[in-house]
């Protein structure tokens, strides 16, 4: 069992669907993977699409993200690539807690603690030039 | 297929939500929550019992009408019975500082003190 699925969409909202479907449907062919985990998987595609999305807002060209799974028997890692301006995963500002009535302020910054809460391991590699993110899900939850 | 509704219960504005939530139906949903609080609506309820996917686009439209919801000293209450959904809501903390009942006739049944007569006024949590 295994194999390699590739996607590559026009870096625009309306596109945004499609890899999560995609990505799911592919989750499911591997019969070992409960529901539990595509939807994590699902969630964290998402996530890792929309940043990539938003990476290419600034640009007025016509680029493409690739989105490529590596199916395996008990892991499925996915990478997303785009060519927008990259960003510093360490250098993103603190915000303020739930609690505190200026979070209500900032409607972002909630999807890079979500791709780390819900994907067994995540790894982000940004450049001036692109960012490339790898996400992996286990068969079960590691935590 | 995305698709949004508001309608009225008594003091509470109920703005359904069909389909994805996400960074594509973002604009949609934000201009319509802010015409329905710009049209009167304080005590808001969002209901996604028809909305199959929400991630962190989501979670921030939600605290912009909650922010929006208590400008004009009213309240939030997402309905959402899809406990994939509610596991986005709970991971994000978003339900620790925002209602989430599971159903619409809860949401319906147990509104804000000052929606219904004789209860608090305005403005008060």
């Amino acid at each position: 069992v295994g194999g390699v699925i590739e996607l590559e969409i026009p870096a625009r909202p309306e596109y945004l669907s499609l890899a999560r479907l995609v990505v799911a449907s592919a989750a499911s062919v591997e019969p070992t993977f409960r529901d539990e985990r595509i939807e994590d998987l699902r969630v964290i595609v998402s996530e890792a699409t929309t940043n990539a999305i938003e990476a290419h807002t600034a640009l007025d060209g016509d680029e493409r993200i690739l989105i490529r799974c590596n199916l395996d028997d008990d892991r499925i890692e996915v990478w997303i690539e785009d060519q927008g301006a990259g960003f510093s995963p360490g250098g993103l500002p603190d915000l303020p807690d739930m609690d505190d009535p200026a979070r209500l302020d900032i409607e972002g910054g909630f999807g890079l603690p979500l791709m780390s809460v819900l994907a067994d391991e995540a790894e982000i590699r940004s450049s001036d030039t692109g960012t490339a993110v790898k996400l992996v899900v286990y068969q079960k939850r590691s935590t | 297929m995305f698709g949004i509704e508001v309608h009225h219960r008594g003091a509470q504005t109920v703005i359904a939500v069909g389909g994805e939530l996400d960074l594509a139906t973002a604009p949609a949903f934000r201009q319509a929550t802010t015409n329905a609080v710009a049209d009167g609506a304080r005590h808001v309820v969002v209901d996604l019992s028809g909305c199959d996917h929400i991630d962190s686009i989501g979670v921030g439209l939600l605290l912009g009408v909650l922010k929006r919801a208590r400008t004009v000293g009213g309240t939030l209450v997402v309905v959402c019975p899809d406990p994939r959904l509610r596991r986005v809501l709970d991971l994000t903390d978003l339900s620790r500082i925002v209602t989430v009942s599971e159903r619409l006739d809860e949401a319906l049944a147990s509104p804000p003190p000052d929606a219904v007569p004789g209860g608090a006024p305005a403005g008060r949590d």
